[in-house]
């Protein structure tokens, strides 16, 4: 375990050295040779460290040795992270145990992260690339989310407690009760506030405060509202940009001021739509602004693709698809994980398309769930 | 034409059918049924170019579906059928036949059954995919078989329920196809009406396979097994009651990881002579993928465009497999079946048999009480005879 905890705490610095490079001075790039070479070291590792997925990979006959390509990788899909253990190391010695949400089998998945460092080293510069104005004070948080001694398995309670310590003004808050997300208090702070909030939420948080509170707030000029989770969690028809033009118009924001965050407790890194980055860009046009609802951006270090659902090979830009994550984050998980998300992956970003629940036909072929319960 | 003058007219037929001899009515049947296999058919053709856009399947897949349902329409076979379950009258003038989607020569059997004893049918197919039905019916009357237009048809919504009394007011015996809760609807708005024609069921079913461990030593000379199984898993782009949802192997984990590497050397093939009719959406996608990958941390998986085979190192029933799948799943010995499949309940329908003919005899029995009707080798699971009874039914029996 010695070396097999030094080679990973190696992976783990060099990971952190490539994220800071890709955006030293604004940057927000990684070379294909650099990506290439640290997602062979990383499966390596992964490959040597986590016997499920060693044997995994050789079923598909991908071994460290025989690999060509990043793309070769084997995939992961996220509903395996609830029934096989996923990590690079002894249970034992995990910082942080990430738990899914998603209950529909009654069972949670797990990310176990042997340290947290990378995870927030790649948490950060997407945060403030996406959300924080350039060169302004630190905001008031205001956050619509469970804290991380409430849910302590949440990723998104550890990446919102991140954000409200390590970027938050004073008196930056969470309105949260046992109950659930306290619309009442949240909805008197933001109506008293007299300063830039950024208020980070569940997009179902933010739907259920606009509802209960009826009438406009003015937020400060510079205010942003970050939501997340929308189509996937709830399982609701959702139109993010109708969403956020609602959310916009509710709080007295501009269009632009709506930022959308992607995540999943099965990847370090996170995409947000570029609506806020694009608008200051000074080449940025009003339509590019409201397209970008959609549009979500990864770091260098996590790059998507489309997969073919019927075979699950690569699509070329512009095709819709299962998206595919390769994130160099996942240092002692897995860095290549296959979503149930749907998307277009083009030069721009990621179009999320949310997650459709059509059912194949059966014909008279009768599915076990119909006898035996579950979801057929 | 109203539904009721198409029932009253087809009601009218009847006796003019029943003058009819058995030998005149098996002649038509059998005459009836070449034609639908000569590749120039009018009537065949015209199914061909209709049904992939209603039932999603391929023009290859309804080709060898029509295929298997005519050829099975043979003299010596019908006469078998007569003698065993028929030799009198029928009293009934008129048949229902409520068919459900997809796999379209399903309910063929009932309404082949009815000419043979002499009982106009009619047909209410589905009413997104009326094709088959209209087309069946016209090829037969318009070629005035028997001298008589003795099939009728009309597709309506599930809800209009009027019509749908209407006909088992009309009819003398009722085959219904479909789910459990379609059957179950059926029977109640049937037991409202005194006068109602009796109703037979055929609801959604599964089939499995079983390999021997005796049939094991010689799977290197397996090649035509590998085809046959990946056939039957093929078929009806896994959407019949006759597809094997697992294939239960006799032997070890390694042994059944080894028969699912060597299927994924057939399966491309064999899928490309019987290619899906559609692509899959991203849902269903998302929903293979997470089963396979969910294999192959257990055993193996592997997939390509129409195919997927996977081996799990137990027996895992839940979810459900994918479509177009070969799942290999190992048992000690194949007599833990009837216990292990009991959770099932009586929903089995046809078993695939790799070995000795008398275990798989010996196997059909102890499952029957599981709804077993057909146990077969590999590669006859999915051309079930035209006078195979199956849900407890003994269709020309019924009609009499």
């Amino acid at each position: 375990m010695t070396s097999s905890l030094s080679v990973s705490d190696q992976l783990h610095r060099r990971v952190q050295e490539t994220i800071t490079e890709s955006t030293k001075s604004g940057g927000w790039d990684l070379a294909d040779s650099l990506f290439d070479d640290l997602s062979r070291s990383l499966f390596e590792h992964q490959y040597s460290s986590c016997p499920p997925y060693r044997r995994f990979c050789d079923g598909r006959g991908i071994t460290p040795f025989t690999l060509s390509r990043w793309e070769d990788i084997p995939a992961v899909p996220t509903e395996v992270f609830k029934s096989v253990d996923l990590f690079a190391f002894s249970a034992d010695e995990a910082q942080i145990v990430f738990l899914t949400s998603g209950t529909r089998f009654g069972n949670r998945g797990r990310h176990l992260l042997r340290t947290d460092a990378t995870y927030l080293a790649s948490l950060a510069p997407g945060f403030d690339r996406f959300l924080l104005p350039e060169g302004s004070e630190k905001p008031l948080i205001y956050v619509l989310a469970p804290p991380v001694d409430v849910d302590p398995a949440s990723s998104l309670s550890h990446m919102l407690q991140w954000a409200h310590d390590q970027r938050g003004a004073p008196r930056s808050r969470f309105f949260w009760t046992p109950e659930g997300p306290d619309l009442d208090e949240c909805a008197s702070a933001l109506r008293a506030a007299t300063s830039p909030v950024l208020l980070l939420s569940t997009a179902r948080a933010i739907q259920a405060l606009l509802e209960t509170h009826d009438g406009a707030w003015v937020l400060p000029e510079g205010s942003v509202v970050m939501e997340t989770g929308g189509p996937k969690t709830s399982g609701m028809k959702f139109d993010r940009r109708l969403f956020h033009d609602e959310v916009a118009a509710r709080l007295g924001l501009p269009a632009f001021s709506v930022v959308s965050e992607y995540g999943m407790t099965e990847l370090g890194s996170q995409g947000y739509s570029p609506s806020l980055l694009l608008h200051r860009g000074a080449a940025a046009r009003e339509s590019e602004v409201s397209l970008s609802a959609d549009l979500h951006v990864f770091p260098p270090w996590c790059r998507v693709r489309a997969l073919d659902p019927d075979d699950l090979t690569l699509l070329p830009e512009g095709k819709r698809g299962l998206l595919c994550f390769w994130d160099l984050s996942n240092v002692d998980s897995v860095l290549c994980v296959l979503t149930a998300d749907e998307g277009i992956v083009t030069e721009r970003g990621v179009h999320l398309l949310g997650r459709s629940s059509s059912a194949s036909p059966r014909g008279c072929s009768l599915a076990v769930e119909e006898i035996l319960g579950g979801s057929a | 034409m109203r539904l009721q003058d198409i029932l009253v007219g087809l009601q009218k037929s009847a006796n003019s059918l029943q003058e009819r001899t058995v030998e005149e009515r098996i002649e038509a049947l059998v005459a009836w049924a070449r034609a639908w296999v000569t590749p120039q058919d009018p009537y065949r053709l015209e199914t061909l170019r209709r049904l992939p856009a209603s039932t999603g399947l391929s023009p290859e897949m309804i080709e060898r579906g029509l295929d298997v349902a005519f050829e099975s329409v043979e003299a010596h076979r019908l006469r078998d059928w007569w003698q065993r379950e028929g030799g009198a009258p029928s009293s009934a003038q008129l048949s229902a036949h409520i068919l459900s989607s997809n796999v379209f020569v399903a309910g063929l059997p009932p309404v082949i059954g009815s000419l043979l004893a002499g009982v106009p049918a009619f047909i209410r197919p589905p009413s997104d995919q009326p094709e088959f039905a209209e087309v069946l019916v016209r090829s037969w009357n318009e070629r005035q078989l028997l001298g008589g237009s003795y099939l009728g048809w009309m597709g309506w919504p599930r809800d209009h329920q009027g019509k749908t009394q209407a006909l088992l007011h009309a009819a003398d015996r009722v085959f219904v196809f479909g789910g459990d809760e379609t059957v179950h609807s059926i029977r109640q708005l049937g037991a409202a009406d005194p006068d109602a024609g009796q109703v037979f069921g055929f609801g959604h079913r599964l089939s499995i396979g079983a390999i021997g461990r005796e049939a094991l030593p010689s799977v290197a000379r397996w090649d035509s097994t590998f085809e046959n199984l990946s056939r039957d898993a093929l078929s009806w782009d896994g959407q019949g009651c006759l597809t094997p949802t697992w294939i239960f192997v006799e032997g070890d984990p390694q042994t059944a990881e080894e028969l699912a590497r060597t299927a994924a050397t057939f399966l491309p093939r064999i899928a490309e002579e019987l290619p899906p009719g559609r692509e899959l959406d991203p849902a269903e996608g998302a929903a293979r993928a997470a089963y396979l990958g969910q294999a192959g941390f257990e055993g193996f998986s592997s997939q390509g465009r129409g195919w997927a085979v996977a081996s799990f190192a137990g027996v895992q029933l839940q979810p459900s497999p994918p479509a177009r799948s070969l799942i290999f799943l190992p048992v000690d010995d194949l007599s833990v079946l009837p216990t292990l499949l009991t959770p099932l309940g009586d929903h089995l329908q046809g078993l695939l048999y790799v070995g000795d003919s008398a275990r798989r005899d010996i196997l059909e029995d102890s499952l029957s009480a599981l709804g077993l009707s057909r146990a077969v080798p590999a590669g006859m699971l999915q051309r079930p005879p035209i006078d195979w009874n199956h849900d407890g039914v003994r269709i020309l029996h019924s009609l009499l």
